[in-house]
């Protein structure tokens, strides 16, 4: 073990002995009592652990028999005497918090106005980004929840979307509309563009996961690390946490190759990738040159091991190639290969053109590895 | 640390034994001691509600706890909770490094996965199970924790 995890065992278990050395100095276990859940906790010194015990048990029972909530009365204890010990921090629903109203505020109170999308800069390009959402109930595709939120981030007018096939699940970022959810699940990301302080976001999450990433895009200060993975859990046994949809951070990595730009979105299954150099131009037997490559690959550990278990993933990339590149081609490790189209933008000056790019894989079998690169003509 | 107490005879000896381990690791994650008081109680009711019919109360205890700690850990992350930080009946030995410092910028699952590995020595696997994904998840969720500590300790 290094260092850095012999010194977080330490400041662990150095603080979690303060925490019980100092509780079982205030006051004993199991012998809290809520008179209800609008009281504050009053605690008071065990009266003996058989009556305790018993207490609760009969107390459990008729809280499960009436179906109430969580209240729980110990009738051996007197809870007006004087000299209880009162919590210093009250029970939950009795804390007066003092919150961002209109950072927590519910979400179908919501409206664009109230949601400050940070203003994207790419390459001298600013790109002011819409924000929309919509319950995710009115969608087609099965297997979604009910009580799940898009949110919907496109350009402004004037750049063209990608995709015309009408998929209602779509993300625009950047003009870029991608086709999410190949693979039937829910894609989730929390992007951070390197230097350049855009944050796009696009996530199935719960609704008060939801008013946290508006939060978040608020402030325009969106961690990749903080935002983390977001967890939809919906259930109602503690025991069975259905989470339904984890995501870990996915990284957007942008690179200024020469004029244009690249950029990479990786696999929302916590792969980490990073750009390969971009190579030289080469020129393909039937004349076709490549000139730009971009190679998306795992960098974490024994990708065997890594994705063992998982059945596919979806690779994805965007970014901007020459205006007279007709397409872009993306090649996998294990031998596909697609070319996708490329679309102008009229309202970028310098003409370049926007492509995504997606390509699947069986992880258990294969390393997550896909190469993108632009195609021209064989006159270019 | 979490050892299954094998087919507790009552839910007393269940209680004895793990009513302090709880509290700790609830409280690594939280971060608020009377908040992991009031997860490890309902907890602890929860599986009192249930006893005869839970094969393993230990292992559903702790899932409880833990589970119950990283949604409580995300939601103390949204509060601008007013008692934050004001823990009067709490004396904490000086942590020269900061690491407990530098753990509350982590996620809450980056968090709870580095509480579970390192404080209550769960392989992989079973931090995989308490948290409730996938053992490569939680293999990743230890390692970038981990990142993110490296870099906040060494800046």
């Amino acid at each position: 073990m290094n260092d850095l995890e012999n010194q977080l065992r330490a400041a662990l278990t150095d603080r979690a002995e303060d925490v019980t050395s100092n509780a079982d100095r205030v006051r004993p276990a199991l012998d809290t009592v809520r008179l209800s859940p609008a009281d504050a906790a009053v605690r008071k010194p065990a009266t003996g652990p058989s009556a305790r015990l018993l207490a609760m048990a009969a107390c459990v029972a008729l809280v499960a028999a009436a179906g109430i909530g969580f209240v729980l009365l110990d009738p051996a204890e007197d809870h007006s005497t004087s000299d209880a010990v009162r919590s210093p921090i009250p029970s939950r629903g009795v804390v007066d918090v003092d919150v961002d109203a209109a950072a927590l505020r519910p979400l179908d109170e919501l409206s664009r106005d109230d949601v400050v999308v940070p203003t994207m800069i790419v390459d001298g390009l600013t790109l002011e980004p819409t924000l929309r959402y919509r319950d995710r109930r009115s969608t087609t595709r099965a297997g979604s929840t009910d009580d799940s939120f898009w949110i919907e981030m496109s350009s402004s007018p004037g750049n063209l979307p990608l995709d015309p096939t009408g998929d209602t699940e779509r993300l625009d970022i950047d003009g870029v509309t991608w086709d999410i959810n190949d693979l039937g699940e829910v894609s989730s990301a929390f992007a951070e563009v390197n230097d350049v302080g855009v944050r796009v976001i696009s996530s199935n999450v719960s609704r008060d996961d939801l008013v946290l990433v508006l939060e978040q895009l608020r402030v325009g200060s969106v961690d990749a690390a903080a935002a983390g993975s977001f967890d939809v859990d919906e259930r109602d046994d503690p025991t069975n946490s259905d989470t339904v949809y984890s995501s870990g951070p996915l990284l957007l990595n942008y690179r200024q190759v020469g004029t244009w730009s690249c950029w990479s979105l990786f696999d929302r299954n916590q792969v980490e990738a990073r750009f390969g150099d971009c190579s030289q131009p080469i020129t393909q037997p039937d004349g076709t040159v490549l000139f730009d490559q971009f190679t998306i690959s795992s960098t974490q550990g024994d990708p065997s091991e890594e994705f063992g278990n998982i059945v596919s993933t979806t690779l994805y990339a965007i970014g901007t190639v020459p205006t007279d590149a007709i397409a872009v081609e993306v090649s996998s490790a294990d031998g596909m290969v697609e070319q996708h189209p490329v679309s102008p933008r009229a309202s970028d000056p310098d003409g370049r053109q926007f492509f995504v790019a997606t390509t699947g894989f069986d992880t258990d079998q294969h390393q997550p590895e896909a190469t993108v690169a632009a195609v021209f003509g064989a006159d270019s | 640390m979490f050892a299954e107490v094998s087919n507790p005879d009552t839910f007393g000896t269940l209680f004895d034994r793990e009513w302090r381990p709880m509290l700790q690791v609830a409280y690594l994650i939280v971060g608020s001691h009377a908040v992991a008081e009031e997860l490890v109680q309902e907890a602890f009711t929860a599986v009192l509600s249930r006893w005869g019919s839970i094969d393993r109360p230990g292992g559903y205890l702790r899932t409880v706890v833990v589970r119950s700690s990283v949604d409580a850990s995300k939601r103390r992350r949204r509060e601008d909770d007013a008692t934050r930080g004001t823990r009067p009946d709490v004396v904490y030995q000086p942590d020269p490094d900061g690491i407990w410092e530098h753990l509350d910028h982590l996620n809450s699952r980056q968090r709870s996965a580095l509480v579970l590995r390192f404080y209550a020595d769960l392989s992989l696997d079973d931090v995989a199970d308490a948290l409730g994904c996938r053992p490569a998840t939680a293999r990743s969720l230890v390692r970038r924790g981990l990142q993110e500590l490296r870099k906040k300790v060494s800046l």
